[in-house]
């Protein structure tokens, strides 16, 4: 496999970071949760994405501004070493900190959290995730499939690549258990990540694509070093 | 012990409901405080429903869960002492929580670990579970049962666990049927005594049970509350055990983690034997208090307090904090009132509940969400959806799926109703699927399980409650509820839309009426059975104009309303004549219709060729203000013989979807109102019950609310209109019944045997008369019914007086039954109460029936009584022809009648109509019987009619009740019952069915509804039937030598079984000889075996074809069967004497199957699919010949249900014609006059008579019988009698042609309508006689003033008439003179004509 020294050097940055709870890791939990429903019910894919070789130093973007500072290395380094899996569950808990649900003792994302949630981090985040896809991850390539979906959850779904069929029965992907979601650039349909929860309906992430920070292309603009 | 006193002394001292702090620290809210707790939900992120068990289907369907996934085993026990526990719940919501609580005893309890495996009720079904099940409760310390309300697998448990229950340490069964509680068992404590008890304990439950009337259940929880006062007066050795028990429901009822940590290291510390000996010495752990939320109150998924135990505290921050946050404006949004389970709070299984919410929410509306640990929610709704004794909410959604009151265990709808009633916001009751997966329910055809339709679909219909809106699924490794996307936004946009009609000003609001043209043909627009389409539309556009709806300009007469959608009434549907309302683009038609891609497999692309002016898409009607009144397409396939047999694959056409496209987003309806019974659009493919996304009904409604008016004698299908189209109905009542009378000929006998009854002695005038009451019969075609003597032979002066009597009584008999016969008048208009001449006919009826369950004898029974006789002596006399009995009938038929119009008089305005009833019982009606003579007036008119013996005080029972019809027969609600709806009311509930059987159907304009399904049969049902049945051996033994028959095919109806209350699944039963037994809830629910010495007679085989609504309806009744046909075949018994099992054997080895899969005798259509089609075949003509009807019925009814896979239709083909091929007699139940045999098409078109001489290896025509249950002298008939009775009654008689005429157009329909089923029996049983024919053809074709008169009325109609009477003969069922088909070809061409404006 032979991970280059920087890569590892991020891993265990990682690996603090998850002891500060600013979010889990699935390895981290692994090691406490004896079995697939530990998981499951912890809402850990159980399937991993390979980490890719050869990452140079300098191709992990450091300059990553947050408005309530929030580190953005580990999903950087992340992306960067194609840990896809590991980088959408960080996106996620990143998620629950920023909007201000977690700072309530709350362990999930309402709906009327996303205004909190400040266009800067959205904007860093979502740079990272279409720098390391090639455009084809992140949030503003899901909002042009919900355009193109009229508002249609389902056939959005249908669209990214959530959706699957069991003979004639369609049915959304499965996330417990071993994880069904494609964690590979060149295999995902466009947008198909990072995942959001409908498990608490599908206002989130409604709401999630018309933050305003994608009301124009601003987010793209790097930030100055 | 440490632990457990302390705790149960704070029980002791401040009460189960006060160990919750409402102030303090919410002792459950601990979300950071325990990391274990708080992981099992820290999932931030879980994707949407998942279910990764196998799709594979072991029963039939459902339920391919299974155990294994919630077993646990201690991975390190390091010596400890292990606990089995084993436990059965009815849903899954505790599955996680006990995970998690073994999990934590076996990582941190030194003294103990723990093994569980846990099942859910429905999965005991599956025989191997069940083994597994026996084997894990043999080795169990401890049982925990929850909820086991399903009396069949109830047994299943009692079975297993009630011979382990010596060797189990404890045994602890929550709210479940008494015989399980029994199983209970903590130390000393018992409650094996429930019921007969002595036990202090027991006998509490029942005193409180008795005080306040509340449940089962509701005692259990203020037995819970009322613990500390109980366990004062227990001995103390038996108060520690009695403690334990309630300390363990406080656990569980507490539901998460850290309670049921407790509850099982409580009980194995104290109650496991090893567990017990490890202990010694050692310091037991101390298990925490139970952490309890309130018993109820209002929850929020953000709420910083978790729970508010008042709604003021809840509005100050919902109002002030939370609303602004969210950006909803506290005083304008609507508000929705939520119902939700404790158990899914408590256990933080929860996110199917936050997705509605957030649903809600961001649709800007407000919710109010409630939960109760108990199954009555008439207290939070009363206490909660209240501010200020005014309703806060606008809408109430029930997610608990169950009864408002009384949950899975005894309900009580009429309270409920009640209390929605003051509410009075319509009531949504969803369901999420317990028994399957998400995958399961969404390939089953039949939808929603069994189980599930029963208790959580049927029984809140009743309390009024509409849309079974599926919204959860089950996520099967975890078993934690999830949210289905699609269905739940469907709700919160349906649920919202019905709060909009509560909010918005009715001159804004925009209302579609929708009218039908079924079956689809040309002059049937505007069809609905029973109603005067158009003039109750013009009632309806009156009330709404009156109410202040804009109705623009529409007309104000019957006439105009019609004139201006049918342009011209002799339009045909689909010709450019009907007027057009809008024609739809086909981008615009794509662009609206989401779906629209899906229909083009069967319809090609838009727009096609129906509702098509060749580009655009047509929608035909007529928009008045912002009322639009619009045509329903039909079908569209009724003429294409393929489709007709495979319609399973078909969809609605583009037309169909554009004209509901068209309501909901180009016209915007604010709802839409289908008028009368009945459309198409609920019949559309889909589920059965429990509709997902892609089914053709719910795509097409979306999210328009919906009212339906609906017949009340239809509950069945109004059901599936409700269920499958989210329709709230509003029954309507079906036209006075009169009694048919008598004309021509049939009149002038009944003159000639008056006459007689005073010359019969004489010598030289009565046998003259007699002679000629043999002539006339003749003439009148009765010498089919009736044995007649020789017409050339015979001469009555060579005959004997007894001979003479005999002959006279015969047809006398007869022609009193076509007399009396009840048929419906004319039309009804909707408000329009029946006047009081109109009311005596059904109230007469009404009084012919004893009612022995409300202490109430009939009329013709006490007046019988005066003159010594008893009424059944009478009837049997009557029936056999006695003229004594025959002329002893007659005169207290008409002395009843009387009487009736009698008391009807007092209360009779000039106008004939009435506005209040009087009572004759108050003091104002005794005065006045006083001055007139000191009877009562009903009493002095049944002296007068010749019974001056008739004792008063006898009928005062009768009277009383009659009075009570009378008032509800003219109380009418239906415009009031209409605008509740569409102004966003709850309107109340009601049964449906047949207004003399069940008087409480009475009065119409409520939303019908049809019985609790595991409450048929009833007692009395059996009874009628075991009569019946033996009336139709008697008769089938008199024409077959003294030999039984060895099989008959029934047909059964869900009308016919709703209005019964079972009889004739009943009498299925009792003719395989089982009988059904009673749970202790009252609950019909299994079957047994009666043995044969007690039966006396041979077993009967039967083959039973249930309608396709029977099969919605009442899929436990065709278990019940099923597991009784196959008890019956299983049988170890002479083959002479069990013909069940003498042709199941004979099968099985034919057809290599075992003997229990032979035994298939219950069959219907396919799931979701209704129907042998054979009467849309015939009611276009489009049918090749017979053997293709036939093909149809096999094709389409010869689906298998077997209870050993409920949850599937399989179809068996060849076992359905196997088995149909034995059959002797066909049989079918005629259950109300309103509806006979060519009324509707539905009796014929699944009568399988001319299918089993096919299948027959003799070709021997089986004989065909009808029961005729409609009068109090029940009447087995054959079906050849029973189509001669219908056609003297209804077709042939001028009192029916001449009252339909009278309404126009719809009735030249309805005449057609008679005559095409009629020829439908020819087609499928060929017992219509040719005099049928030619007397129709001499009514309405050869009399030149009427065939004008129909002709100017309704010309499409008449057109189909004379093809009608062409097809006939052209296909043999008719033989004529030249003459006559000359005249009807000439006809035709000369109609054709003119509806071509040639």
């Amino acid at each position: 496999m032979g991970f280059t020294p920087s890569t590892m050097r991020q891993r265990r940055c990682i690996a603090q970071s998850g002891n500060d709870q600013i979010f889990v890791l699935s390895s981290s939990v692994a090691s406490t949760a004896a079995t697939e429903e530990d998981k499951a019910a912890a809402g850990v894919p159980a399937a991993t994405s390979e980490a890719s070789t050869n990452i140079e130093d300098a191709d992990i973007p450091t300059n990553l501004p947050s408005d309530c500072g929030m580190d953005y290395i580990p999903l950087a380094t992340m992306l960067a070493t194609g840990q896809l899996a590991e980088a959408d569950q960080f996106t996620r808990d990143a998620l629950i900190t920023i909007s201000g649900a977690k700072a309530k003792g709350r362990d999930f994302v309402y709906f009327t959290d996303v205004k909190n949630i400040p266009a800067t981090d959205l904007a860093t985040m979502e740079r990272l995730w279409n720098k390391f896809s090639g455009g084809k991850f992140g949030y503003s390539v899901q909002k042009k499939k919900w355009k193109q979906s009229k508002g249609d959850f389902e056939t959005f779904c249908r669209k990214i690549g959530w959706t699957t069929t069991d003979g004639e029965v369609e049915r959304k992907k499965r996330w417990f258990g071993a994880s069904e979601f494609i964690y590979d650039v060149k295999k995902a349909p466009e947008g198909h990540l990072p995942l959001t929860s409908a498990l608490r309906g599908t206002s989130l992430i409604k709401n999630l694509l018309q933050h305003p920070v994608w009301d124009n292309d601003d987010w793209m603009i790097e930030p100055d070093k | 012990m440490v632990y457990f006193k302390a705790a149960a002394v704070t029980l002791l001292c401040v009460g189960a409901s006060t160990a919750w702090q409402p102030n303090g620290r919410p002792l459950f809210a601990s979300r950071s405080s325990n990391a274990l707790a708080t992981r099992s939900t820290s999932t931030p992120l879980q994707m949407v429903v998942t279910d990764p068990t196998a799709t594979s289907s072991p029963m039939g369907g459902f339920t391919a869960t299974n155990a294994e996934s919630r077993r646990v085993v201690p991975e390190n026990p390091n010596g400890r002492p292990t606990m089995k526990v084993v436990y059965v719940v009815l849903e899954s919501q505790y599955q996680s929580s006990m995970t998690a609580a073994v999990k934590r005893i076996n990582a941190a309890n030194p003294n103990m670990a723990v093994e569980c495996v846990g099942y859910l009720l429905e999965e005991l079904r599956n025989d191997d579970a069940y083994e597994q099940f026996k084997k894990d409760v043999e080795e169990a310390n401890i049982f925990i049962g929850s909820l086991i309300f399903v009396q069949e697998l109830a047994e299943k448990v009692v079975d297993v666990v009630k011979p382990a229950r010596e060797s189990l340490d404890a045994v602890l069964i929550f709210p479940s049927m008494p015989e399980v509680m029994r199983l209970n068992k903590v130390g000393s404590f018992t409650m094996k005594n429930l019921g007969q008890s002595k036990s202090v304990v027991a006998d509490f439950m029942k005193k409180k049970k008795q005080e306040d009337g509340s449940s089962f259940e509701e005692g259990m929880l203020k037995l819970l509350r009322t613990l500390p006062k109980v366990l004062k007066f227990l001995p103390s050795d038996k108060a520690a055990d009695a403690r334990t028990f309630m300390m363990s429901f406080q656990y569980w009822l507490g539901g998460s983690p850290e309670n049921l940590q407790s509850l099982l290291t409580m009980v194995g510390q104290d109650y496991v034997s090893p567990i017990k000996e490890n202990m010694v010495g050692k310091e037991k752990m101390v298990a925490e208090e139970p952490l309890l939320l309130p018993d109820k109150a209002i929850w929020h998924p953000v709420a910083p307090d978790v729970v508010f135990e008042s709604n003021t505290d809840y509005m100050k921050w919902y109002d002030n904090e939370f609303c602004p946050d969210a950006g909803i404006d506290p005083k304008t949004a609507p508000t929705i009132g939520i119902l939700l389970q404790k158990s899914h709070i408590n256990t933080k299984d929860d996110t199917h509940y936050v997705s509605l919410i957030a649903e809600l929410e961001s649709r800007g509306a407000k919710v109010v969400a409630v939960y109760s640990g108990g199954l009555d929610y008439s207290g939070p709704v009363a206490e909660y959806f209240y501010k200020d004794g005014k309703p806060i909410v606008d809408t109430v959604v029930n997610l608990t799926g169950f009864a408002l009151i009384g949950g899975p265990a005894s309900q009580d709808h009429k309270k409920a109703a009640k209390v929605l009633k003051d509410l009075n916001v319509p009531y949504m009751c969803a369901v999420p699927l317990v028994f399957q997966s998400f995958e399961e329910w969404q390939s089953s055809e039949l939808g929603l399980h069994p189980i599930q339709v029963a208790l959580q679909v049927s029984l809140p219909e009743i309390d009024g409650a509409i849309e079974p809106i599926i919204f959860a699924g089950r996520e099967g490794a975890t078993g934690r509820s999830v949210p289905l996307a699609d269905r739940v936004n469907l709700l919160a946009d349906r649920s919202l839309k019905w709060a909009n009609l509560k909010n918005k000003e009715k001159k804004d609001k925009k209302i579609a009426i929708t009218i039908f043209s079924f079956p689809p043909d040309k002059g049937n627009v505007g069809t609905a059975a029973y109603l005067d389409v158009f003039d109750s539309i013009k009632a309806v556009l009156a009330q709404l104009k009156s109410e202040g709806y804009d109705i623009g300009d529409a007309p104000s007469t019957k006439e105009e309303i019609m004139e201006s959608i049918l342009n011209d009434p002799e339009a045909r549907i689909n010709s450019p004549e009907l007027n057009v309302a809008y024609r739809m683009s086909t981008e615009e038609y794509y662009e609206l219709t989401p779906y629209a891609t899906d229909l083009e497999e069967n319809w090609g692309p838009a727009p096609g060729n129906l509702n098509s002016d060749g580009q655009n898409l047509v929608v035909y009607g007529k928009q008045f203000g912002n009322v639009f009144i619009g045509v329903q397409p039909s079908f569209g396939y009724e003429g294409d013989p393929m489709r007709l047999l495979f319609a399973k694959s078909a969809s609605p056409h583009h037309g169909f979807a554009a004209y509901y496209t068209y309501l909901e987003k180009i016209f915007k309806a604010d709802a839409v109102l289908h008028f009368g019974t009945h459309g198409s659009l609920e019949f559309m493919p889909g589920k059965q019950v429990g509709m997902s996304g892609t089914c053709y009904p719910d795509r097409l409604i979306n999210s328009l609310p919906s009212a339906y008016l609906y017949a009340a004698n239809n509950p069945s299908e109004a059901t599936i209109a409700k269920r499958r189209s989210y329709s709230a109905t509003v029954s309507y009542l079906t036209p006075p019944a009169e009694n048919a009378g008598l004309y021509k000929g049939l009149k002038e006998l009944k003159e000639l045997i008056e006459s007689y009854r005073g010359l019969r002695e004489n010598e030289g005038r009565g046998p003259a008369i007699v002679n000629s009451i043999v002539s006339t019969s003749y003439t009148c075609n009765l010498d089919k019914d009736v044995k007649l003597p020789d017409l050339e032979s015979y001469d009555a002066a060579n005959d004997t007086p007894e001979g003479r009597d005999d002959i006279v009584g015969k047809v006398y008999s007869q022609i009193m039954q076509i007399e009396s016969r009840l048929l419906p008048c004319g039309l009804h208009t909707v408000g329009v109460p029946p006047t009081a001449e109109e009311a005596v006919a059904t109230l007469v009826n009404i009084a012919q029936l004893d009612r022995p369950e409300d202490n109430i004898e009939g009329l013709p029974r006490v007046i019988a009584a005066s003159v010594g006789r008893d009424i059944n002596d009478i009837y049997r006399g009557n029936n056999n022809g006695v003229l004594e009995d025959v002329d002893l009938n007659t005169k207290i038929t008409e002395a009843s009648r009387a009487a009736v119009r009698a008391l009807v008089k007092q209360s009779t305005d000039s106008s004939g109509r009435i506005k209040e009833v009087k009572s004759v019982f108050d003091d104002l009606g005794s005065m006045f019987s006083k001055m007139t003579g000191g009877k009562k007036p009903y009493t002095q008119a049944i002296i007068d009619a010749g019974f001056p013996k008739v004792q008063e005080e006898r009928l005062e029972g009768v009277m009383k009740y009659l009075e009570f019809c009378l008032k509800q027969v003219v109380a009418n609600n239906e415009l009031g019952g209409i605008m509740e709806l569409l102004n966003g009311e709850f309107l109340m509930p009601a049964p449906g069915g047949d207004p003399i059987r069940n008087p409480d159907v009475l009065p119409t304009g409520r939303n019908m509804h049809a019985l609790d399904p595991s409450a048929i049969p009833t007692q009395a049902a059996v009874e009628v039937a075991e009569s019946v049945t033996r009336k139709l051996l008697e008769k089938l033994q008199d024409e077959n030598g003294g030999k039984y028959p060895e099989s008959i095919a029934f047909t059964l109806w869900g009308t016919d079984n709703i209005k019964t209350y079972g009889e004739s699944l009943a009498q299925v039963l009792s003719l395989v000889g089982v009988r059904p037994v009673a749970d202790s809830l009252g609950r019909v629910n299994k079957v047994e075996l009666i043995p044969l010495e007690e039966l006396g007679r041979p077993r009967i085989d039967v083959v039973v074809s249930c309608s396709g609504v029977f099969r919605d309806l009442f899929i436990n009744q065709m278990n019940l069967m099923d597991r009784g046909i196959k008890m019956a075949a299983e049988a170890d018994e002479p083959l002479d004497q069990n013909f069940v099992r003498k042709h199941a054997l004979e099968q099985a080895e034919e057809l290599g199957v075992t003997l229990r899969e032979a035994a298939a005798r219950v069959f219907s259509n396919s799931a979701g699919s209704y129907s042998a089609n054979v009467g849309l075949a015939i009611e276009n003509g489009g049918w090749e010949g017979e053997s293709q009807l036939q093909e149809q019925f096999l094709t389409r009814k010869g689906f298998a249900f077997n209870a050993d896979k409920p949850g599937m239709m399989e179809q068996q083909a060849e076992l359905f014609k196997s088995a149909l091929k034995t059959v002797d007699v066909t049989f079918q139940n005629l259950d109300s006059s309103e509806i006979s045999i060519t009324d509707v098409s539905h009796y014929y078109d699944s009568d399988p008579t001319k299918v089993v001489q096919g299948l027959r290896d003799d070709k021997k025509k089986p004989m065909s019988l009808m029961a005729d249950t409609t009068t109090a002298n029940a009447q087995v008939r054959t079906l050849a009698e029973t189509v001669r009775l219908d056609a003297r009654t209804k077709l042939l008689n001028p009192k029916f042609y001449e009252g339909m005429l009278s309404t126009g157009y719809e009735g030249v329909r309805e005449i057609q309508k008679r005559l095409r089923n009629t020829m439908g029996w020819s087609a499928t049983a060929g017992e219509v006689d040719n005099f049928v024919f030619e007397d129709a053809n001499d009514t309405f074709i050869n009399d030149p003033e009427m065939q004008q008169r129909l002709l100017d009325t309704n010309p499409n109609a008449f057109r189909d008439m004379v093809t009608t009477f062409l097809e006939a003969n052209g296909r043999g069922y008719w033989e004529t003179s030249e003459e006559n088909i000359e005249r009807l070809q000439q006809l035709y061409a000369d109609v054709e004509d003119r509806i071509e404006g040639v």
